[in-house]
Order: C-alpha cells, then sequence, then structure tokens
C-alpha cells in the first residue's frame, strides 16, 4: 500500500499543480481582457471626440463663412450696387451720356459676378470637397492683404489625408497662423508640408518674438487647441521657440 | 463509514450534478438560448446516472456513458457559443472521436472491469482544449461589456477548473484498480483507500458547481448596481 499511497500523493500534487494553473489562467484572463477592454473604451472615446471636434471645426467654418459672407455683401456688392444707384439718379436728373451707361453697365456686372462668386463659396457642398492646400491658400492671400504679414506655402501637389482630417489639419494651421501674427507679431511665415508613405509633416515657422515653451502657464486656448486636435489625429505635436520666432512641427500618420 | 461519509461517496456526483441542472435551469428563463437548453437536459440525464450509479454495483457502464453524455452535452455548448466555422468543426470531431471511441467499448465482449481512464482523459483533453478556443474567441471579439458579467466565461472556466483538476485523477484512476485489484491486498480497507482519489475528484466536481453558482450571483447583483463597472 506504500506504493499506492506514493503515486497517489504524486497524482494529488500533479492535480494541485494543473488547478493552479487553470485559476492562473482564469485570473490572468481576466486582467488582460480587462486591459483589453479598456484600450477599447480610450479608442471609442478618442473616436467621439474626433467625431465631435470635426462637428465643432464645421460649425466654426460655417460660422466664419456666414461673418465673411457678411462684409463681402457690405463692404463690396453693397458699395457697387450703391455706386449703380447713384448713377441711375445722375442719369434721370440729367440725361445719361452713353460713356455714364457703360459705367452702369460695368458696375451692374461686376455686382453680378460678385453676387455668383459668393452663391459659389455659399454651396453647402464646399465642405464635401474640401481641399487643405487650396484654403490654407485663400487663407494665406486673406491675411497678406492686411499688408502686415508675408505667407510663404511649401506643399504637395496633394495631401492623402481624408476630407475630415484635411478639415481639422485647416484649423490647426490657421490657428498657428494666427497665433503666430496676433502674439508673436511675425512678419513673415513659412508653412511647410511634406509627405512619404507613412507619414505627413508640417512645420510653421514665423519670425515672431517667440514664446517659452516650458512656461505652460502662458500657454493660450490656441496652443491647447492645436494640441488638443493633433492628438485627434493621432499626430505629434512639438514647438521650438526663441527670440528669432517660434517654429512648429506636426507629424500625423498616414 | 458515518452517514456523512457515505453520503460522500455515492451521492456527492449527483448532488453536485443536481446543483448544475438547477443553475442552467434557472439560467434559461433569461438565455432561452438552445446551447443551455441542452445543458440543462445534459445535467437533468447526468444527476439521473449518477444517482443510479450510487445505487448499482458494477457502475461502470453508468459513468462510460456519463463520459459520453458529457461530451455531447458540452460539445453541443460548445458548438452553439463558437463562431468561427473552424472551431465547430473541431468540436464536430471532437464528439465523432468520443463517440466512436464510446461504440469501440460498448461492442467489446466483456463488460467493463476497471475504470475507463482513456475516455475520460479524452473527455478532459477535448473540453480543456475547447475552453482555451473559447477564450480565444474572447480575445478577438472583444464587447464593451466587462467580462466578468459574461456567463458564457465563468461556465467555461468551471469546466476548464473541472477537467484540468480532475485529468491526473482521470488518467492514473483505472491503472490504480489494476494495480490494486492484481496485489494480494484487496481487501475493503484499500478500496476505500483508493476511493479517497475519487473524493477528491468529486470536491472538484462541487467546487465547479460553486463556481457556477458564485458567478451567476455575482453577475445578478453587478448588473443590479448601475454604477458598477
Amino acid at each position: 500500500m506504500d506504493i499506492l499511497s506514493q503515486e497517489i500523493a504524486i497524482i494529488v500534487v500533479g492535480s494541485a499543480f494543473l488547478l493552479f494553473v487553470a485559476v492562473g489562467m482564469i485570473v490572468l484572463f481576466l486582467i488582460y481582457q480587462k486591459r483589453q477592454l479598456k484600450f477599447l473604451l480610450e479608442k471609442k472615446e478618442l473616436s467621439n471626440q474626433f467625431q465631435h471636434e470635426l462637428l465643432k471645426t464645421r460649425l466654426e467654418a460655417q460660422e466664419e463663412a456666414m461673418s465673411r459672407l457678411g462684409s463681402e455683401l457690405h463692404d463690396n456688392i453693397g458699395q457697387l450696387l450703391g455706386s449703380a444707384k447713384l448713377l441711375v439718379g445722375v442719369a434721370e436728373r440729367s440725361g445719361a451720356s452713353p460713356e455714364q451707361f457703360h459705367v452702369l453697365d460695368d458696375t451692374i456686372s461686376k455686382a453680378i459676378q460678385e453676387l455668383r462668386a459668393l452663391s459659389k463659396s455659399l454651396n453647402t457642398e464646399w465642405l464635401e470637397k474640401f481641399n487643405w492646400i487650396d484654403n490654407l491658400r485663400t487663407e494665406a492671400n486673406r491675411l497678406m492683404a492686411t499688408k502686415e504679414v508675408t505667407i510663404t506655402l511649401l506643399h504637395p501637389s496633394l495631401i492623402n489625408l481624408s476630407l475630415d482630417r484635411q478639415l481639422i489639419l485647416f484649423r490647426i494651421a490657421q490657428e498657428a497662423l494666427q497665433n503666430g501674427i496676433k502674439h508673436g507679431k511675425a512678419s513673415h511665415i513659412t508653412v511647410q508640408a511634406e509627405q512619404n508613405e507613412s507619414a505627413l509633416t508640417i512645420s510653421i515657422a514665423d519670425n515672431g518674438k517667440g514664446f517659452d515653451v516650458n512656461d505652460h502657464s502662458i500657454e493660450g486656448v490656441g496652443v491647447t487647441n492645436i494640441r488638443h486636435r493633433v492628438k485627434l489625429l493621432g499626430g505629434q505635436v512639438s514647438w521650438q521657440s526663441g527670440p528669432a520666432g517660434t517654429h512648429l512641427f506636426i507629424n500625423l500618420p498616414l | 463509514m458515518t452517514t456523512f461519509q457515505f453520503f460522500l461517496h455515492n451521492f456527492s456526483e449527483p448532488f453536485c450534478y443536481g446543483i448544475c441542472f438547477l443553475l442552467t435551469l434557472l439560467h434559461t428563463r433569461s438565455d432561452k438560448h438552445p446551447k443551455w437548453r441542452a445543458l440543462v437536459a445534459y445535467y437533468f440525464i447526468a444527476t439521473l446516472l449518477m444517482w443510479k450509479a450510487g445505487y448499482s454495483y458494477p457502475n461502470l457502464t453508468l459513468y462510460n456513458l456519463l463520459c459520453l453524455l458529457s461530451s455531447i452535452g458540452i460539445g453541443t455548448y460548445f458548438y452553439y457559443t463558437f463562431i468561427s466555422t473552424i472551431k465547430r468543426r473541431i468540436v464536430i470531431v471532437y464528439v465523432i472521436v468520443q463517440s466512436a471511441y464510446y461504440l469501440t467499448d460498448v461492442f467489446r465482449a466483456d463488460p467493463p472491469k476497471v475504470f475507463d481512464s482513456m475516455g475520460f482523459v479524452i473527455l478532459s483533453v477535448g473540453v480543456v482544449l475547447m475552453s482555451f478556443l473559447f477564450m480565444h474567441q474572447i480575445l478577438t471579439n472583444v464587447t464593451e461589456e466587462p467580462l466578468s458579467w459574461n456567463f458564457d466565461f465563468w461556465f467555461v472556466s468551471s469546466q476548464l477548473f473541472y477537467h484540468l483538476g480532475s485529468f491526473f485523477v482521470f488518467l492514473t484512476y483505472g491503472y490504480l484498480t489494476r494495480k490494486l485489484q492484481s496485489s494480494n491486498d484487496y481487501s475493503i480497507e484499500n478500496r476505500m483507500y483508493l476511493s479517497q482519489l475519487w473524493l477528491g475528484h468529486n470536491v472538484l466536481l462541487f467546487l465547479s458547481a460553486l463556481f457556477i453558482g458564485g458567478s451567476m450571483l455575482w453577475i445578478f447583483f453587478r448588473k443590479k448596481l448601475p454604477s458598477s463597472l
């Protein structure tokens, strides 16, 4: 019986070991799945934030377009129609010459042309046809019209990003340009975009007065917005700044 | 032998299968999936078989029948649980192998004289393999619901716990019985000594039933707390 008891002891030890393995595996599995679930929820949260940010960005862009429309109507078309009305008044009172009619015709034609351009810009499909490069060029021209800043754009012919991501990237570039002009008092800004198969790199350099990148207390809403938006795009952002200006680097995975 | 010891040796198995039967029956009130119905039927027949085995001697045929029934019952459960066709085919192959082994055993001329270790080892290996396949399925299909709320996970864990823990008992019980029978000391006392090993297996069966019951209570109370995750 001694031999049998020895064998039974070995079986008990072996079974205890397998039990330990079984319990350990169940516990490890629970922990692993919990981590995986946490990762999944974080991913979902990030996706929700992305959608929220996209909606916000679209609304901001529409609001900006409406504001620009108001200015255009008042400053441009309103002025042209005012001139036309004046010319009609003059013609009514003193009889118009062929030249005056020609000027009147030109003024009304210009007003119509401006209206058409505005109507085109109001087209709701513009968001679906959004192009980062074209919009950045328009924004640069708008800023350069103030004669206070010159902007150089260096970019590939096409950006390999989805329209939604291009829209968010445009807001990032817009924010950076405004920061350079408003806070950095920059007179020249260079925006450079480079892409390869796996990443898109954006660099925005200005010759402004710079800021202390390590001092988070002076970090404004603009910088926070850029950080947040780059994170939503799954990229990385960094700043280098000194008395000679500020350099912003953005790296986005493609 | 006291009444309690008599109960432990002869009726702890139908008691454990009976608990599992009641628990799965209770679960079918909220989840009417065919896999749970299959388990209810399996546990019900297993309870009756083990009840009969408690009174009968020899009862080895009843145990062999339980082995076949377990492979079909648990196999049906896994078949319905698996999403992948390959995993389902593995279950079918396993049940065919187990059934084929049982049939060769049935058509043997002599009735079984010792515990059929091989049949139960095939059962244990099959269930452990299917449990791993289930875990793989969970890892590749992560849902937002915490795993601790998943009754399937706890049920499969209880099977893994029982079959992995009993593996060595199944593997050696037939061999030890044969060894004891061939020795000159095949007394009641020595047979009782060997049956202690089977009692250890019964404890594991009881713990796996508790595992299922505990997890049911856990899920029930966790789901009642709105803020718990």
